[in-house]
């Protein structure tokens, strides 16, 4: 194996997955890069990609101004710093180079072009698998990529460029061979770390294909992405040797500037991060800054009141709202309530399964240990007109037979989606194949109570799952719950209430230590995001509980035209969704202080009382933790970085193969991350992009110590700036982590 | 007025869908830019994009009729340069631009010419007053019209600005796909009396129809977006539309355009919510032709009993459909039923039709002509889209997805003529000279 294969493989292990839209779920994008400091990070994106992980200068000049961030948090040097104006080094490939050399005003640009003709080549091999994966996932992307290209006589026409086709004749066979080759001509004098700047900055071109192609290695053992980075990379090496034979002169001032930047690449580093260092620190005084919006009370003295209705949140920010007005309605009703916060898919470990698929139910890094089998939806009339209207054979009198029966839909628009799930006592589980045992069933229970931390059960529980009503929405995924693998919590909260409500199951629990009182009953409830309304899933929910959520929602529906935006199929903002993340609270919901903004925090119950050995805290930093994290980057990145890390305007979002993804517009590459309209109002960003500061409630630091040196992965992120760690005291103050 | 403005003939029914389209499109983009600093511009050309087809409709002067047809291309031409920054979306809408022109420059011509040969520059009038035995001059305002019009539809080889122009917002595409195009449909049904009677205009129009309208179909099903899929479907559809005028099927083309625009307008608007679109399964070849000749055979046989007449473009292309549903299904209730009630409504809605517009006498080579390519083309698309395991599927295939090379060469064209530069948009990153003013005045 060459050594640019092996710095090709570190390369594009590095690529964070992103999931296809049934499931996308919200991933940190910078996820494998955890443990380096960001500050390097961020300069090496810089540099090879163009990629911003800080704000303009204008940006926080704007918030410095508007008080955003603190004057006494500014230093002079700081001002001073975003004067030094320099031009900021970036590195540039081959087909940037030839672009710039070349005279091309009046004919098509090579980089956009190979960047168009790498994405349609992969949308064609993962929109006809049956013609193109003959081999499953051993079939080769390259071979496929070659296949085409060397069949294609239009690139030429339309580059006007005669010597292409021999050019493409000529590349190996293999990646391998690619490499080699590459590394034997015009890389001949990169090192390893040019090698790995050189990688990065290919696979920065290509990053949506990428971060799809990394979801499918790491779900089917393909091993696409490298072959990936193979075909960027022979683009680049046929551009070298096309603007070889082009012109001595022009392909000498390439070589040059390609040989000088691979060989100054250490020292431009450097020039950037000494850039950078600055808006470090601007973006370092804003977060401190608005830390301090999000007040907390002293503790409590303990109380002994039990609460009559115990209601279980996701931790999602868009549920402490509703926790808020809950709490408040309930005090309104004469019900004491008690929220909890937990991950959405109240910690069952379950999936659902029909004829044609399986779709996960949990968070993204977890696998489903429990299947629920559901009939596939069988719509044949609806199937037959999709395919009447779609194939090319029959959409010609297809289209004149059946089009007007799109007429009324047309005018009166396509409503809302919201997955409700189904689920009755006649819904089989499968375990490993097998169907499900009660006692398995009832360990599965145990584990979710243990992790949602209860200790008592009040008369009334509820599980509120949520989801998101957005009609005509791509990304509607995204909105849903994460926890849930971008479904609704719909179906998590029927089975777990389903579950504690048989006796059969209860008897077994006691045996796991949980009595649950024979007054005790389980409710499942969806609660909906855009309008702020809970549907029951349960039957007969007495009349006090419903009465106390419609006060609560009612609370929350100030705004008018709320419905209007979850079922209109023209609407692009239907809700902020997360936008506004900021930070990960693990305690006791009652210690935020009401004055709070509303939807900044995430809320995840924890007792440090009970957590003597910082194992609990451990499992909730490396799971919530996690999780958090990937949502507060993808936000963040979206508003930094939103030409290359989010995937720009819904007007021109355009699904692309099999639902891989979405173009934005006719092609280019894959895109990536939250839209533009998901957190710009149209005149300001509504997502603050701040990292994410996780707060402890905890009276010893010890504690978090402890966890902290055993959750690694949260620690990595924590040691190299990505999130930030407080302990809040029992005064109610934020504490740094010493 | 009468001199200026008429709606007689299929014009009510045009207005009627126009109507409906302007009303739903516009109330879709109000809410679509809510919240976008920009809605009132785009507002403000989708409406006078809307009126200008509207006043195209019902004009009966040809001045009129030119410059309401120069001015809905020109108002579009904003509309697809919406987001200048965009390379790619210059591109194509200066592709357009060109392509605009030159459609404008033969309907130009074709009108000129109609004005000289008949002296009025009423459209009513001086369509009545068209000889039936055509000279030189008449066949030149036919050919004319008829390029006007496939360039107008987006029929192959100048169809690329039509895939291209995706990069607009999706309301633009609705207002495009579902009506702008349809307008080369209407040029010819209104001045049939010009064309119809020159065997050459027609004979270009049907056999440049015919092609295009099944290469692009066979093009379309190796696209991989669903904009890009729905505009080959598009030039494709035109080309079926135009076909039928062409053989003289007007009252065919008159629901197709209807029903076309119906579905397209639905199609683009509810873009992002398509559920996945199943690939082809693989299948017998021999039995899935099998299947449609027989079809066939029972449509035509079918035609023949109750309109004296075969039809065997229609024939040929509802045994497509008949065969796609019996393929697809396997319960023979389901089949039965869904088939049916397909060719009942069908049959309904072409009847229809015919009480709204009349059909001109077929000419039989031509379509026998075009039925026959409408037959290559049924069993290359079962050959290339269902039968992956051949070598000669998967090489067209291939080519398919590559465009046949169509469009290349226009691109290079365009480029060349008229470049594109690019403008950043989203984020003015350490935009240098606002910065500066900004620091100057707070450091003092």
């Amino acid at each position: 194996m060459s050594k640019l294969a092996e710095v090709a493989a570190q390369a594009v292990a590095n690529v964070a997955p992103q999931w296809p839209l049934p499931q996308w779920v919200a991933v940190n994008p910078l996820w494998e890069f955890r443990h380096r400091p960001l500050p390097e990070v961020a300069a090496e994106w810089r540099y090879y990609g163009d990629v911003a992980l800080t704000m303009s200068a204008e940006f926080y000049l704007q918030q410095a101004e508007q008080g955003g961030i603190d004057a006494e948090l500014i230093s002079e040097d700081m001002r001073l710093g975003l004067l030094k104006l320099r031009e900021t080094p970036r590195f540039y490939n081959v087909s940037h180079l030839v672009d710039r050399y070349q005279q091309r005003r009046r004919k098509m640009l090579w980089h956009d072009e190979v960047v168009f003709q790498i994405s349609q080549s992969c949308g064609l091999f993962m929109q006809f698998p049956r013609r193109f994966q003959g081999q499953g996932s051993a079939s080769s992307l390259y071979q496929h990529w070659l296949t085409i290209s060397r069949a294609d006589r239009g690139i030429e026409t339309l580059m006007d460029e005669e010597d292409l086709n021999q050019l493409f004749a000529g590349l190996p066979d293999t990646p391998a061979a690619l490499f080699q080759a590459c590394e034997e001509t015009y890389l001949a004098s990169a090192g390893d770390s040019e090698q790995r700047y050189y990688c990065q900055a290919l696979l920065t071109d290509v990053l949506g294909w990428a971060a799809a192609l990394s979801y499918q290695d790491r779900q089917y053992g393909s091993d696409w992405l490298i072959q990936l980075l193979a075909i960027r990379m022979a683009w680049d090496f046929i551009l070298w040797q096309l603007a070889e034979m082009t012109n001595a002169d022009v392909f000498a001032s390439i070589a040059d500037h390609f040989r000088q930047q691979l060989s100054h690449s250490e020292q431009a580093l450097e020039q950037v991060s000494e850039r950078q260092a600055v808006f470090w620190q601007w973006q370092k005084a804003y977060e401190k800054t608005q830390l301090k919006k999000l007040q907390f009370k002293p503790a409590p003295e303990v109380s002994a009141d039990k609460p009559e209705l115990q209601a279980v949140f996701c931790i999602d920010v868009r549920s402490e709202r509703y926790r808020r007005a809950l709490q408040a309605a309930g005090q309104a009703q004469g019900l004491p309530t008690r929220t909890k916060g937990f991950a959405g898919f109240f910690g069952v470990p379950l999936g659902r399964e029909d004829e044609q698929q399986r779709i996960p139910h949990v968070p993204g890094l977890l696998s489903p240990s429990f299947y629920v089998k559901q009939q596939g939806t069988d719509a044949p009339l609806k199937d037959l007109l999709s395919r009447a209207f779609n194939s090319p054979a029959s959409m010609f009198t297809g289209v004149e037979a059946l089009g007007l029966s799109k007429l009324v839909e047309l005018i009166k628009g396509k409503p809302g989606l919201l997955d409700t799930a189904t689920f009755n006592a006649d819904s089989e589980i499968y375990h490993n194949g097998q169907p499900v045992t009660c006692d398995q069933l009832a360990e599965m229970c145990a584990q979710a109570l243990a992790g949602m931390q209860f200790t008592e059960f009040a008369e009334h529980v509820v599980l509120v799952g949520h989801g998101a009503k957005h009609s005509n929405n791509a990304q509607r995924a995204g909105m849903n719950c994460g926890a849930c693998g971008g479904q609704t919590g719909a179906l998590s909260a029927r089975v777990l209430c389903h579950l504690l409500n048989q006796s059969a199951i209860r008897q077994r629990l006691s045996a796991h230590g949980y009595n649950i009182p024979s007054n005790t009953a389980f409710y499942a409830a969806l609660h909906e995001t855009v309008t702020d309304e809970v549907f029951w899933l349960s039957d007969d929910v007495p009349e006090k509980l419903q009465a106390t959520f419609k006060q609560a929602s009612g609370a929350l529906q100030q705004e008018h035209n709320r419905a209007t935006r979850a079922n209109h199929w023209a609407e692009l903002r239907p809700e902020w969704g997360l936008a506004g993340n900021q930070a990960l609270f693990f305690g006791n919901a009652r210690r935020l202080s009401e004055q709070n903004p509303q939807g900044h925090t995430f809320l995840h119950d924890y007792d440090a009382q009970r957590d003597t050995d910082g194992s609990l805290l451990t499992a909730l930093l490396s799971a919530p933790g996690l999780v958090a994290n990937w949502i507060n980057w993808q936000y963040y990145t979206a508003v930094t970085e939103p030409a290359r890390l989010g995937s720009g305007n819904k007007l021109l979002h355009n699904r692309v193969a099999n639902d891989i993804g979405v173009f934005e517009g006719n092609g280019g590459d894959l895109r990536l991350g939250l839209a533009w309209q998901s957190v710009h109002d149209g005149e300001d960003f509504v997502h603050k992009p701040l990292r994410l500061s996780v707060i402890i409630e905890a009276d010893d630091e010890a504690l978090i110590h402890k966890a902290l040196a055993q959750a690694s992965d949260f620690n990595q992120l924590y040691q190299h700036q990505w999130i930030d760690v407080y302990r809040l005291n029992a005064r109610g103050d934020l504490c740094p982590i010493e | 007025m009468a001199e200026l403005l008429t709606i007689s003939g299929i014009r009510p029914i045009l207005l009627a869908l126009v109507g409906v389209l302007a009303m739903v499109v516009l109330r879709y983009s109000w809410r679509n830019f809510r919240l976008d600093p920009r809605r009132g511009v785009f507002m403000r050309y989708m409406s006078l994009c809307l009126a200008a087809v509207l006043v195209l409709i019902v004009s009966n002067h040809l001045l009129l009729f030119f410059a309401a047809w120069v001015s809905i291309s020109l108002l579009l031409h904003q509309l697809l340069m919406f987001y200048p920054e965009r390379d790619r979306a210059v591109l194509a809408a200066h592709k357009k631009f060109i392509l605009a022109r030159c459609s404008e420059t033969f309907l130009g011509i074709a009108l000129l010419l109609i004005y000289l040969q008949t002296g009025t520059a009423t459209l009513d009038r001086a369509l009545a007053l068209m000889p039936q035995e055509p000279h030189l001059m008449q066949h030149a305002a036919a050919i004319c019209l008829v390029m006007a019009a496939l360039i107008k539809c987006a029929q192959l080889p100048l169809h690329g600005w039509l895939i291209q122009v995706v990069e607009a917002p999706t309301p633009v595409s609705a207002l495009l796909h579902a009506g702008i195009i349809n307008l080369g449909g209407l040029l010819l049904l209104v001045t049939k009396p010009v064309w119809s009677v020159s065997t050459p205009a027609i004979w270009l129009l049907c056999l440049v129809a015919a092609v295009s309208c099944c290469v692009a179909a066979l093009i379309m099903a190796t696209r991989i977006s669903i904009k890009v899929r729905l505009a080959w479907s598009t030039s494709a559809q035109m080309g079926l539309m135009l076909l039928e005028i062409g053989l003289g099927y007007y009252d065919l083309a008159l629901l197709h355009l209807v029903a076309h625009s119906v579905y397209k307008a639905h199609a683009f608007l509810s873009v992002s919510e398509v559920a996945y679109i199943k690939q082809s399964e693989a299948r017998s070849l021999p039995r899935v032709v099998m299947v449609f000749v027989l079809f066939q055979l029972a449509c035509i046989a079918a035609a023949w009993l109750l309109t004296g007449s075969a039809k065997w473009l229609p024939s040929a292309l509802l045994a497509m459909v008949l065969a796609t549903i019996w393929m697809n299904l396997n319960r023979s209730g389901w089949r039965l039923l869904l088939s049916s009630a397909l060719v009942i409504s069908y049959g309904l809605l072409v009847w229809g039709a015919a009480q709204i517009i009349d059909n001109r006498d077929i000419s039989l080579p031509l379509e026998l002509a075009t039925a026959a390519i409408a037959n290559v083309f049924a069993i290359c698309y079962w050959l290339i889209h269902h039968t992956p395991q051949y070598a000669v599927s998967q090489r067209w295939f291939i080519s398919l997805n590559a465009g046949l090379y169509l469009d290349e060469w226009l691109t290079r064209l365009v480029l060349w003529l008229w470049p594109s530069h690019p403008i950043h948009y989203y984020q003015s990153r350490n935009n240098v000279s606002a910065v500066k003013g900004k620091l100057y005045e707070q450091t003092r």
